[in-house]
């Protein structure tokens, strides 16, 4: 009887034994459903699938903040709606201001995991290697221009860092930082391909590069090396304008010769539509382009932009939507709407439209080229107009006789008009607002705000605006982050 | 198993393990030989138990001291023990009755009899972690709550039946959706981005919660609420721990017990909105003001505005006009019922309860619901003089419907938002929109609308009890649940707002399983020592499987199901799984019945942390001395027991996801030409220091039970530290990311509890007891480490802080000083006082605190948070002859709540939206008085302000008083007398009319003071965006036993 008792005991402690020894190793748990980074960025399909990463984070952010501040800055959209940026209201807790800084900086991070580890990476396609190096290249300089001309200086990251070597970071100059912008985009001049076929296009190109490098010179004035940039997509041949203007944003003629970079969607894959089509119309808006609605008149347009189209411009018309009927039948004959991207296939989900946006239209290229000629030298009646009367010529507006701009600040004026008229709803406005003259940009946005139609003086532009708040949330965990001057 | 050496640590513990078993092995012949030498002798004893006034007693324990033999008595009072030594002790418990204790001396037959009736619960059994112990031997802060405390009422689930019962537990109802969580918690929050849910231990198995117990079955519910008890549970005992232990069956005739009740329920309270006279003069002003100030010439015929400022002609004639309140359209009297019924018994082989439960309570709002079916059956088998096993097998089958019911945009919302003009039937794509506004019907989208949550739980726990030795008992069990919630939405094109109808459906399945193996030894030490040791081992591993889908592109609006779907818009699983390997021990020492020792330890090891530090040690000591055992005191009969203790432990909290120490990447795809383009992305920072986070408490308690139970009193102080907390902090943006989870920062709890029971009355056939407990808890971070302040952004401006020096989701906005009066402003109107750009005459007026003068949000200041100053609640109980009357009372003081609603519909800014009535009445500047409708009456009322210029967001006009007083539950009951139930057959026969959340006293103007519907539970706690509201319930009930 006792002996038994023992043999159980035994058999207990066996069992106990048995148990502890087992037990550690299940603590080691790798997720059965997510990719673990530590074996990523090895292979060629790998940066392929990094890269894709990379353009994917531009999808979100440019068809919904950025388009909605940037734009709304401008005088491009009414006082009537409560939207902080046109009301000059903004401050620095502003939660889309800090999508932008964090959806910039997010991608930027993407960039520089691929560029700290490509030249290590197994590649049997050495063009492929060098194209998404070069890919890396033009996202992260788009990123630093980006980041530059709408908050200033911030602090260059040009690979992945710890969070302690970040927050060592001071803000640099805007100059410093505009020329890391432009060295990425010169370096992705030198890896990027020509074009793109098949299942790539829509990928950035070497004139892509060269493009964006022509806006930075721009901004930055040095017109000389705007010219030789712009001039290589100009002799490239790839390009042309649309004869329709409208055309120009129809999802039916993405990607075709109008359009030197876009940011691509597409609609019926999951999470690749445009939904900034719909945000721009009225909520209870019901018409054969919106059968389902729009999202809000957040950005209800300026009678000031309106007026600005001669009448027989049909740019206008297809820019922007006077008055609409809602589901409850109000006629509305005032309200002014974007209806820029709505004119190509209706989509079934309103968010999910299938229309790229475009960072860098070829008749932008060719409006800067037109502008940085008259910048190196005013020549009255040369290529600069010719350019200017080809773009008004499309959209059926009266062509400018030479005498009409006699000098050089004519003509500048009319290529910031032109501007306003054909870019509208593209995001440029503010772009030019910010690198014009400021005491004449500052005149143009107090004049704004002081009409009858914009609050009447009730809201007051600043010149703090020109640069955007570094977020608040930011300047509370990093203390070396500088606020902007008035915020 | 020494190649595992990966864990330095865990020979140690397999050492000690050892030890200990082999104390227990080697024990054993000294034991005997001990015996042999007085009396070996094995008797069998029967008997009767009964009670004072000679009625036997069912379920009485009858232990054999110092052995884990022990039995119940059955129906009819009678036991029976076999194998007891001649000259052992045999000690008879029941709970409310003050334990018997006789010597053996070599009888067959030994019948007792409890001296009175009087309540003497120093020897009640308290279920503490992996064992019992007799209440006045308890060193711990542990309360204890008996099934039969909440079994009266009609109560939903087992967390509704803890509310207000319980010192040191806040159970608040933020939502009365039927079937939603409770959230509860206990001494406070101890931590701030993980999660502060106690752990639940059901029948010895680990859960999340207690939602699918069905509350009759539950034999008691035990809270662990000090380190010193809860830490034998180690890594997730820092939040504190219920311990539900479920009804088992007893030796004797089968028992037949069931419990029905059936009643209806009604909303508690209707908010003042506008009806239709009102609106309509309140919109045309709006309208009418916000011409005015774009320009707009007032002359100018409305129909020639722009759309936004124009109103329907119909407006000048409201007597045409529909005048709904919405409110009671979707609000309803609704039905609920509940049926059990129980089957136990037993006999020589062993025991059984089985039982089964029916609970469906429909919602007072329209076409939302809760259903449950609850299945168990717990049994015991005494397969060998020294072997027992058994199972407990539960099920639970719930179903809810709950239509987009509360938040933002919810049903809730919308019945308070919705303009009185709009017909009942308008506002649906079929029979098109109001001109008031655009709000999709509520009425029809809750009866149209498919939002249907299933629940399948099954709970297996299977056990084997080995007694070798008379005082050891080895115990293995093994358990597995599993949980299945599934949850199918579809909404209608109807009730879409002009988009297609889209479907959504998700199914996650839940396994549990874990093993564990304890042993417990109480060796014979004498009179003057007792000594109990406790070794154990468990591990658990959990895994969930998620899977989600979503369509649109509907040919109709009749089917529900994603097969349907023309187009696919969302398609989705993933899978995680954590583990959690433990070893464990305690020892319990009392000398001289007097002085109490308790130490034990946990050593847990989890998946979720780092390489390096995946283990952790959890101590704790505590100490008791019960005084009325002193000389000194001997002679004070009027004193039960008077204790004094204290404790001091570490716990833990794991609480996180499970593999936030690993760098993970997620999809992030882009598009080429038309064709997705696959893409990955890093989703996390890394941290591979990640590890606990401990909880350091210490506690001191006094129990003082007098006048023979007719007075019981137990209070506790503690101090609870938090260190190395799982912060999820804000990092720099420019890392790419925005949080990062870091071991930083300590955060404290210190509070008072106490809880009364006293007898207040006691003749024949008349008793009144009650019941009154009180907790106060202080909440404070001490220390973020290099932590930035945690601000919680919500609906476009800063509201919440989590800062050094105040409590966790402190409310953090504007203070407000009146209003902008005519005399702040100079002639030429500007402003003599500081505003913010934009304010004007009538606008709230912000207090600048900086003194800079500019209002901006350096103006912020902390203003208070959503915890309660103390809460309490108070019951009572009073019988008279067959009947019982009973009400108790719950009730907060203190603390805010945010009605953040109000952006919708209590701060006159609304694009038409219905507003509170007061809104009529604000502030109007005389150039503003232009606007108002001719008729109209609309003088300020002298509090309102102007909603017109500003009103900066947020400030301390939105944040209220969320004290409340609840009368929680009224009950008058007939119990059948003897006489009447022996003609019947029956053993007990009970009927009884109840109301329960009859009225809730509070100066809250939204619907539930308790809300808790937009933000989360700790760095933003507290807010109410349309709140579902509490309903009063009017029931009727039966209980009958045979």
């Amino acid at each position: 009887m006792k002996r038994r008792q023992i043999y159980y005991h035994f058999i207990i402690v066996i069992l106990f034994v048995i148990m502890l020894s087992g037990c550690s190793k299940q603590l080691d748990l790798a997720p059965p459903s997510n990719y673990n980074a530590r074996d990523f960025y090895k292979t060629q399909q790998d940066f392929s699938l990094a890269i894709a990463g990379t353009y994917g984070g531009l999808r979100g952010i440019h068809s919904y903040q950025y388009p909605i501040v940037v734009e709304s800055l401008s005088d491009n959209i009414s006082t009537s709606t409560n939207n902080p940026y046109t009301r000059y209201t903004l401050d620095a807790s502003d939660p889309n201001v800090l999508s932008l800084w964090s959806a910039y900086f997010t991608i930027i991070n993407r960039a520089n995991n691929i560029l700290d580890q490509i030249d290590q990476g197994e590649f049997t396609d050495r063009n492929l290697q060098d194209k998404i190096k070069g890919e890396a290249h033009f996202i992260r300089g788009f990123c630093f221009f980006q980041l530059s001309w709408l908050f200033g200086g911030v602090p260059i990251i040009d690979r992945v860092m710890t969070e302690q070597e970040l927050l060592q970071l001071m803000r640099p100059s805007v100059q410093t930082t505009l020329t890391f912008a432009e060295q990425e985009l010169i370096k992705a001049t030198e890896l990027l391909p020509e074009s793109n076929t098949g299942n790539d296009i829509g990928r950035a190109t070497k004139y892509a590069a060269f493009g964006l490098l022509g806006r930075l010179y721009l901004f930055n004035k040095q017109y000389d090396k705007a010219k030789i940039a712009l001039e290589e997509v100009i002799h490239s041949e790839n390009y042309d304008m649309y004869e329709d203007f409208a055309d120009c944003f129809k999802n039916t003629k993405d990607n075709g010769t109008e359009h030197v970079f876009q940011i691509q969607y597409t609609s019926g894959l999951i999470n690749q539509g445009n939904q900034l089509v719909y945000t721009l119309a009225p909520e209870n808006i019901r018409s054969s382009l919106f059968p389902n609605g729009g999202r809000s008149l957040w950005l209800a347009v300026s009678k000031d932009l309106y007026q600005s189209y001669e009448e027989q411009d049909i740019r206008r018309d297809v820019t922007i939507q006077k008055g609409y009927t809602t589901s409850s039948n109000v006629t509305d004959t005032e309200t002014l709407f974007y209806i820029k991207y709505a004119h190509g296939d209706v989509p079934g989900i309103p968010e999910d439209n299938d229309v790229n946006l475009s960072v860098l239209r070829y008749t932008d290229v060719l409006l800067m080229y037109a502008e940085v000629l008259n910048e190196l030298e005013f020549i009255p009646d040369s290529e600069a107009l010719e350019i200017l009367n080809n773009i008004r010529e499309r959209g059926h507006a009266t062509l400018y006789e030479a005498t009409d701009l006699s000098t050089q600040v004519a003509f500048r004026e009319a290529i910031f008009h032109e501007r306003r008229l054909e870019f509208a709803c593209e995001f440029l406005r503010w772009f030019d607002l910010v690198r014009m003259d400021r005491t004449q940009a500052t005149a143009i946005l107090e004049n704004f705000v002081s009409q009858p139609d914009e609050g009447n003086g009730t809201y007051a532009f600043d010149s703090k605006f020109y640069l955007l708040p570094i977020p608040a949330s930011e300047r509370q965990v990093n203390k070396n982050m500088e606020p902007n001057p008035g915020y | 198993m020494y190649k595992t050496k990966s864990i330095p640590q865990l020979p140690h513990i397999y050492f000690t393990l050892i030890t200990l078993l082999t104390i227990a092995v080697y024990s054993y012949p000294l034991h005997a030989q001990a015996e042999q030498s007085s009396d070996t002798t094995k008797i069998n004893i029967t008997g009767t138990v009964k009670d004072h006034d000679g009625t036997p007693l069912a379920s009485v324990t009858i232990q054999v001291l110092g052995t884990q033999n022990q039995t119940q008595t059955d129906e009819s009072g009678t036991y029976r023990l076999s194998q007891v030594n001649n000259n052992a002790l045999l000690v008879f418990r029941m709970v409310g009755k003050k334990s018997i204790t006789e010597l053996v001396e070599g009888r067959q037959i030994i019948d007792v009899q409890f001296v009175s009736g009087e309540a003497q619960s120093i020897d009640e059994v308290v279920v503490v972690g992996y064992g019992t112990a007799l209440r006045q031997n308890v060193t711990g802060a542990i309360s204890s709550l008996k099934g039969s405390a909440f079994q009266q009422q009609a109560i939903t689930n087992a967390e509704e039946g803890i509310a207000g019962k319980i010192a040191g537990v806040r159970v608040s109802q933020n939502s009365g959706l039927p079937g939603s969580a409770m959230n509860i918690k206990i001494r406070g929050m101890n931590t701030i981005t993980a999660s502060s849910s106690p752990l639940y231990i059901i029948d010895g198995l680990p859960q999340s919660h207690m939602r699918n117990v069905n509350p009759r079955d539950i034999a008691s519910i035990e809270v662990l609420k000090d380190a010193s008890a809860a830490s034998i549970y180690g890594s997730r005992g820092a939040n504190g721990v219920v311990v539900i232990t479920t009804k088992g069956g007893s030796v004797g005739m089968t028992t037949v017990e069931f419990n029905g009740y059936t009643g209806f329920q009604q909303v508690e309270r209707i908010l003042p909105m506008m009806d239709t006279y009102q609106y309509i003069d309140y919109i045309r002003f709006v309208r009418n003001e916000r011409y005015r100030l774009t320009g707009g010439d007032l002359s100018t015929p409305v129909n020639e505005r722009p759309a936004q400022f124009q109103y329907p002609a119909s407006y000048s004639t409201p007597s045409s006009l529909p005048n709904n309140n919405w409110q009671r359209a979707i609000y309803r009297s609704a039905p609920m019922q509940n049926y059990d019924l129980t089957v136990s018994g037993g006999g020589d082989i062993g025991t059984f309860n089985v039982s089964g439960g029916y609970m469906n309570q429909q919602g007072v709002m329209r076409h939302t619901g809760f259903e449950r079916y609850n299945l168990r059956a717990n049994t015991l088998f005494h397969v060998h003089e020294k072997i027992n096993i058994g199972a407990n097998i539960a099920t639970a089958l719930s179903r809810q419907q709950a239509p987009q019911t509360e938040g933002k945009e919810s049903n809730a919302h919308y019945a308070i938002v919705m303009p009185p003009v709009v017909g009942l039937d308008e506002n649906t794509e079929s029979t098109g929109y109001s001109q008031a506004h655009t709000f999709i019907n509520p009425l029809v989208r809750l009866a149209e609308m498919t939002a249907n949550g299933r629940g399948h739980n099954i709970h297996i726990n299977t056990f084997v009890e080995y007694n070798p030795l008379e005082n050891l008992k080895l115990r293995t069990q093994l358990g597995y649940n599993y949980h299945n919630a599934t949850y199918n939405e579809f909404i209608p094109f109807n009730v879409n707002g002009g988009t297609k109808a889209t479907g959504f459906a998700t199914n996650r399945n839940s396994f549990n399983m874990s093993i564990q193996n304890t042993a417990t030894y109480i060796p014979d030490l004498g009179q003057n020592h007792s000594l109990e040791l406790l070794a154990g081992q468990s591990f658990e591993r959990n895994n969930e499987e998620y899977l989600a889908g979503g369509g649109t592109d509907y040919p109709n609006d009749l089917s529900p199901w994603l097969n349907n779907a023309g187009t696919p818009t969302l398609a989705t699983s993933n899978a995680t799984a954590n583990t959690i390997a433990s070893y464990f021990g305690r020892v319990q020492y009392q000398l001289l019945n007097r002085y109490l020792f308790m130490a034990s330890a946990r050593y847990d090891g989890s998946s979720r942390f780092g390489q390096n530090y995946k283990w952790g040690l959890f101590p704790a000591f505590s100490a008791g001395w019960k005084l009325n055992e002193e000389a000194f005191l001997k002679d004070a009969d009027f004193i039960d027991l008077l204790k004094i203790r204290g404790s001091w432990g570490l716990a833990g909290n794991d609480r996180i996801g499970d593999y936030e120490h690993i760098a993970l990447l997620a999809a992030q795809n882009y598009n080429l030409n038309g064709e997705l383009f696959n893409g990955l992305v890093p989703s996390t920072i890394p941290n591979p220091d990640l590890s606990w986070e401990k909880t350091q408490s210490v506690n001191v308690g006094l129990d003082v039970y007098l006048f023979s139970g007719r007075l019981q009193f137990i209070a506790d102080a503690y101090r609870n530290k938090t260190t190395d907390l799982l912060l999820s902090i804000p990092t720099t943006r420019l890392s790419g990311f925005s949080t990062i989870r870091k071991n930083i920062g300590a955060v404290q709890n210190k509070g008072l509890e106490f809880q009364l029971t006293t007898t207040n009355l006691e003749k024949t056939n008349f008793r009144w007891t009650s019941s009154l407990n009180f907790s106060l808890n202080r909440n404070k971070v001490l220390d973020m480490g290099t932590a930035s302040d945690i601000v919680v952004n919500t609906w476009g401006a800063d509201a919440f802080i989590t800062k050094v020096g105040h409590a966790i989701g402190s409310y953090y906005m504007y203070q407000t000083d009146g209003m902008l009066l005519p005399h702040h402003f100079d002639d030429d109107g500007n402003a003599l006082v500081p505003i913010a750009s934009g304010q004007q005459e009538g606008n709230i007026r912000i207090v600048d605190q900086d003194d800079n003068n500019i209002i901006n949000t350096d103006d912020y200041v902390v203003l208070g948070n959503n915890q309660p100053d103390f809460i309490y609640g108070f019951s009572n109980k009073i019988t008279y002859r067959g009947f019982d009357f009973s009400f108790d009372l719950q009730g907060s003081k203190g603390g805010k709540i945010f009605y953040q609603g109000r952006r919708g519909f209590d701060n006159g800014v609304g694009d038409g939206s219905n507003q509170y009535e007061r809104w009529l009445y604000s502030y109007k500047t005389e150039e503003m008085k232009a606007s108002i409708p001719e008729g109209a009456h609309m003088e300020w009322d002298g509090k309102t302000p102007n909603f017109f210029g500003l009103n900066p967001i947020y400030n301390d006009t939105w944040l209220y008083d969320a004290s409340f007083m609840r009368i929680r539950n009224i009950t008058l009951g007939y119990t059948l007398d003897e006489k009447t139930l022996g003609r019947l057959r029956m053993k007990k026969a009970r009927i009884y009319v109840m109301v329960d959340n009859l009225h809730t006293f509070t100066k809250y103007p939204g619907a539930n003071p308790e809300a808790n519907n937009a933000g989360n539970e700790s760095t933003s706690a507290g807010i109410d965006y349309g709140a579902y509201p509490i309903s009063k319930r009017f029931t009727f009930g039966i209980q009958l036993t045979f």
